[in-house]
């Protein structure tokens, strides 16, 4: 669970991108994230990292208390939440395999486990076929999978994902989009989504946080009868039904190891 | 963990020949440090050495009052030689002293000088006393001491190689500490700035490690080993330079010049071991530690 009590945040002591906010997801949501640029959306996945910290107020994720934690407990924060950037963030020296298990290594893992873990990601974000590639030899929705796998490979239960389709295009976006939704639905991820792209907040009818003027301005639930059945489809043919529920018990087993 | 060491180890090795040019300029730097760091140890301790050789100069002369009595001067010695830093005391009679001069000046010029005083006119020489002292620390109070017993007209301090080399002694090892401290400081820089610049260069891949839990230890090590690789390289040319110099140079100028005594290399070795990789290390781990906690943001 995440939630935000009265967070108010400013960069230069004068300014508040944050004011008072005020603000709760559930574990299992899938909420997005929209707003003009410069509203603050940055910020808040920032202070969800502790990234930057809160200038007043106090954010609890996990029964982590952000605005009281030392420095030194930072990573371990971090580990339990899965992060991708609109620039993807691959390590440009290490191939698709690599990329993916340099975040176990970084962390510890046993390598019996990484063995195991990363090529089963990669076969969840369907890139088992490209694992000694690198990231220039990929495309850009390619490239944002690996990021996904990487993100997810050490079980985090929430994923943040900034602008995440921001440099693909519509086809490669909506790959994206039905697979941060899998992980929501079939592996029951915390999942946050920032984005400028209405169109994709209007296929997928989640909860929507619209923040502006330092603070929410709007917070829609979603609409649960909504869903065109059309867009359903084309999320399930990402990921067929029975490689994911393989997939769930496969993570489990995994999860178990670590 | 032994796994883990050993990608720290290679890392570090990745880092140090990735910065090609610039870790051999930093190695040729902190060398230079650590060398005149050993050059100004070998000074201090040598200096220090031959001041405790000079054992023989170190010595006052104690003159009595012209009208001292002879009671005076035998409880006046008495006295000085039960001052805990007097090691010896020496009675110089009026006679003596005035033999010793004539000794000294033996040439015609003065021989009718010396006549004279021979000849029935009182002797302008007192008599005296030479004390010779434990260590030029005590000599303040020694002197101190001295003046105050009775009949006891001046002091003088014949030792004025002993203190002027107490002075060089006191100046070098001031200078020297100052001067070390301002190499290490310098070689700390030296560090900084090769790890800044291995840094700024994996700037990206760190900050995408910090996003991934990467704690700041497991991003640090391989930057200190890369550092303790500087150093260690640094350090062993440095004590290779120290001991042929020590061996070839310094134990040929003694053979030269054979006032001046050298401590056997042997002697020194462990000083310069301490110096060279103790210290070396000390400043490669220091140096790149403060440096990535500079850099690394949460
Ligand atoms: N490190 C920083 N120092 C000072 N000001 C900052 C910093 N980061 C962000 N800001 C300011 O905070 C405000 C919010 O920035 P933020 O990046 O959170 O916006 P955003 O909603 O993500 O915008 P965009 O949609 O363009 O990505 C902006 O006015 C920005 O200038
Ligand atoms: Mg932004």
């Amino acid at each position: 669970m995440i939630e935000f009590k009265n967070v108010s945040k400013t960069y230069d002591n004068r300014e508040y991108v944050l004011n008072d906010v005020n603000l709760r997801i559930e574990d299992g949501e899938f909420v997005f994230i929209v707003g003009k640029s410069g509203s603050g959306k940055t910020t808040l996945t920032k202070l969800l990292l502790r990234e930057e910290k809160v200038t007043s107020g106090r954010i609890i994720i996990n029964g982590f208390r952000l605005d009281k934690m030392r420095s030194g407990k930072v990573p371990y924060l971090r580990r339990e939440i899965g992060m991708v950037f609109q620039d993807f963030r691959l390590f440009p020296k290490k191939n698709v395999y690599e990329n993916v298990a340099f975040a176990m290594q970084v962390i510890g893992a046993p390598s019996g486990s990484i063995k195991k873990r990363v090529p089963f990601f990669l076969d969840l974000v369907g890139l088992s076929h490209k694992m000694k590639s690198f990231p220039t030899q990929l495309s850009g929705g390619e490239q944002q999978r690996v990021a996904l796998a990487r993100a997810i490979v050490n079980n985090p239960n929430i994923i943040i994902a900034d602008e995440p389709t921001g440099n693909l295009d519509p086809e490669m976006s909506k790959e994206i989009m039905g697979l941060l939704m899998t992980l929501n639905e079939k592996l029951g991820k915390t999942v946050i989504v920032v984005t400028h792209e209405q169109n994709l907040v209007e296929m997928c009818n989640k909860r929507v946080i619209t923040i502006g003027e330092g603070g929410i301005v709007s917070d829609v639930p979603s609409k649960v009868c909504a869903v065109p059945a059309v867009q359903q489809d084309e999320v399930q043919e990402d990921t067929s039904e029975e490689e994911t529920e393989q997939g769930v018990t496969d993570t489990e087993e995994a999860a178990n190891e670590v | 963990m032994k796994f883990r060491l050993f990608t720290f180890i290679k890392e570090g090795f990745k880092g140090f020949f990735r910065n090609g040019l610039m870790s051999v300029a930093s190695i040729l730097v902190l060398f230079s440090s650590l060398f005149l760091i050993g050059i100004f140890t070998t000074l201090i301790r040598n200096v220090n050495y031959n001041l405790d050789e000079m054992q023989d100069f170190k010595e006052l002369i104690c003159y009595m009052e012209l009208d001292a009595t002879d009671e005076q001067i035998a409880k006046a010695e008495e006295e000085m030689k039960s001052f805990s830093h007097a090691t010896n005391v020496t009675f110089v009679s009026k006679e003596e002293a005035l033999e010793q001069e004539k000794q000294k000046y033996n040439n015609e010029e003065y021989k009718q000088l010396f006549e004279m005083y021979e000849n029935g006119r009182a002797n302008p020489l007192p008599d005296a006393f030479r004390v010779e002292y434990d260590s030029v620390s005590s000599l303040d109070t020694l002197e101190e001491q001295l003046i105050r017993v009775d009949g006891v007209e001046s002091i003088r301090n014949s030792n004025e190689i002993a203190q002027n080399i107490e002075k060089l002694k006191n100046i070098i090892t001031i200078g020297g500490t100052w001067l070390m401290v301002l190499l290490v400081v310098v070689s700390v820089f030296v560090i900084a700035n090769t790890i800044k610049i291995t840094y700024h260069s994996r700037e990206l891949e760190i900050g995408i490690m910090r996003y991934i839990g990467a704690t700041k230890y497991y991003i640090t090590m391989p930057f200190v080993f890369e550092s303790m690789i500087i150093s260690a390289l640094s350090a062993g040319l440095g004590y290779g330079a120290q001991w042929y110099i020590y061996t070839h140079l310094i134990e040929g100028i003694t053979q030269k010049y054979q006032i001046i005594k050298i401590l056997p290399f042997a002697q020194m070795n462990e000083l310069f071991l301490i110096i060279y990789f103790g210290a070396g290390l000390f400043i490669g781990v220091f140096g790149s530690i403060v440096t990535i906690r500079k850099y690394m943001k949460v």
